[in-house]
């Protein structure tokens, strides 16, 4: 039997983890949580809040192991279900967000243009520099930003999840991403 | 607008779609002990369904198994000569008796009253082969005769001298834990002359 430092397989990796053996659980959790962590911080405002998304999300994903299809990515299994913890969160404490007024007109206003300039400052952003950004987003805004902007999901996909209005969704991704570009481009000024 | 276009989306996606985030070293442990606790939590109640069946199948059949046994305080109040109601007449004393017992004692009764008259009867009858008849023998036999007649229900044929019947009332005999108990209804209506 391998020890805890061996290497293995993905395959043979999840089945000991189906048989609920605590060393290829460590391993598992090794390989993927950084990862993990950080999808889960992208839709967290904090770290707190990130580390109980992720271990609730690990705790889901060894119980519901032996149903990965391993016909598909099962990294993109794990970030789904990180995903969906988070959105459950969200979701619950959705009473206490303020909600924005979403007029469709001010659609035309928000749209930016980005200069040839403005697109290369941005790829000189460190990353953690650009998720602590996305973390002072307002809630509603980075999780359709996340959703839409990095995971590329239609705004269909997204009303249907968060139970909101496409036109809702496409405004908070404009508002997002405005408000992201303002102030990250701000930071590269100073810089 | 389609998010995928949008260069600045773009540029977001490319940057944070594989970065990486190290969480703290103690951080496993947690998850660990989580799992640890909710395994045990899932034993812990299977053990206390478990106990829970247990104890409603032990009550069920406590209230089963002590259905029909009569307690020892009925029993006693029953039988008592203070219990017994006034005014018993000769006919009346028994079936009043058979009233205050539960039914399921009258049998044992019975069979107490018909081994008590066996034993007078064999009594009797040792001692008239023992005793020569006299004067006062005619008369304690008839006395006993009439007893035996009384409680039996056998007619005997009365001695020729005429002595008056003496009223005797029929005994009671009560069982309590294999002790039979004759209950003397004479003392209740000496009670009521007084």
């Amino acid at each position: 039997m391998r020890g805890e430092n061996q290497i293995y397989t993905e395959n043979e990796l999840i089945e000991l983890c189906i048989k609920k053996q605590v060393h290829a659980q460590k391993c598992l959790y090794k390989m993927f949580s950084p990862k993990l962590f950080a999808l889960a911080c992208r839709y967290m405002s904090n770290k707190e809040d990130a580390k109980d998304i992720l271990q609730e999300s690990f705790i889901k994903i060894f119980e519901n192991l032996a149903s990965f299809k391993k016909n598909g990515s099962f990294e993109g299994w794990l970030k789904r279900i990180v995903v969906n913890t988070a959105l459950t969160k969200y979701k619950k404490n959705q009473k206490n967000i303020i909600h924005y007024s979403a007029d469709v007109n001010d659609l035309d206003d928000m749209e930016v243009d980005e200069t040839q300039d403005e697109t290369n400052s941005f790829m000189q952003l460190n990353e953690q520099t650009i998720l602590m950004h996305i973390q002072l987003l307002p809630e509603e805004y980075r999780i359709v930003f996340n959703l839409a902007g990095i995971e590329g999901l239609s705004h269909k996909e997204i009303s249907d999840l968060l139970g909101i209005k496409e036109e809702t969704s496409r405004i908070r991704l404009l508002r997002a991403r405005k408000k992201l570009m303002s102030t990250l481009s701000l930071i590269h000024t100073t810089n | 607008m389609n998010s995928k276009e949008n260069p600045f989306d773009k540029i977001m996606k490319s940057k944070m779609e594989n970065y990486e985030v190290l969480p703290d070293e103690d951080f496993w442990g947690n998850i660990e002990s989580t799992m640890v606790r909710k395994k045990n939590m899932f034993y812990i109640r299977i053990v206390l369904l478990i106990c829970s069946i247990m104890l409603i199948a032990f009550f069920v059949f406590k209230r089963y198994s002590t259905a029909d046994t009569v307690k020892p305080e009925e029993l006693e109040k029953t039988t008592s000569p203070a219990a017994l109601p006034e005014g018993t007449g000769e006919n009346g004393s028994g079936a009043q008796q058979n009233q205050a017992l539960p039914v399921n004692q009258k049998s044992q009764r019975e069979s107490a009253e018909i081994l008590s008259k066996q034993a007078i009867i064999t009594n009797l009858v040792d001692s008239i082969k023992n005793v020569s008849v006299t004067e006062e023998n005619k008369e304690n036999l008839s006395t006993q005769a009439a007893v035996v007649a009384d409680t039996t229900n056998v007619k005997i044929s009365a001695p020729t001298n005429n002595t008056p019947k003496k009223v005797v009332k029929k005994p009671v005999y009560i069982i309590k834990q294999d002790t039979i108990y004759k209950v003397d209804t004479l003392k209740t209506k000496r009670k009521k002359n007084n």
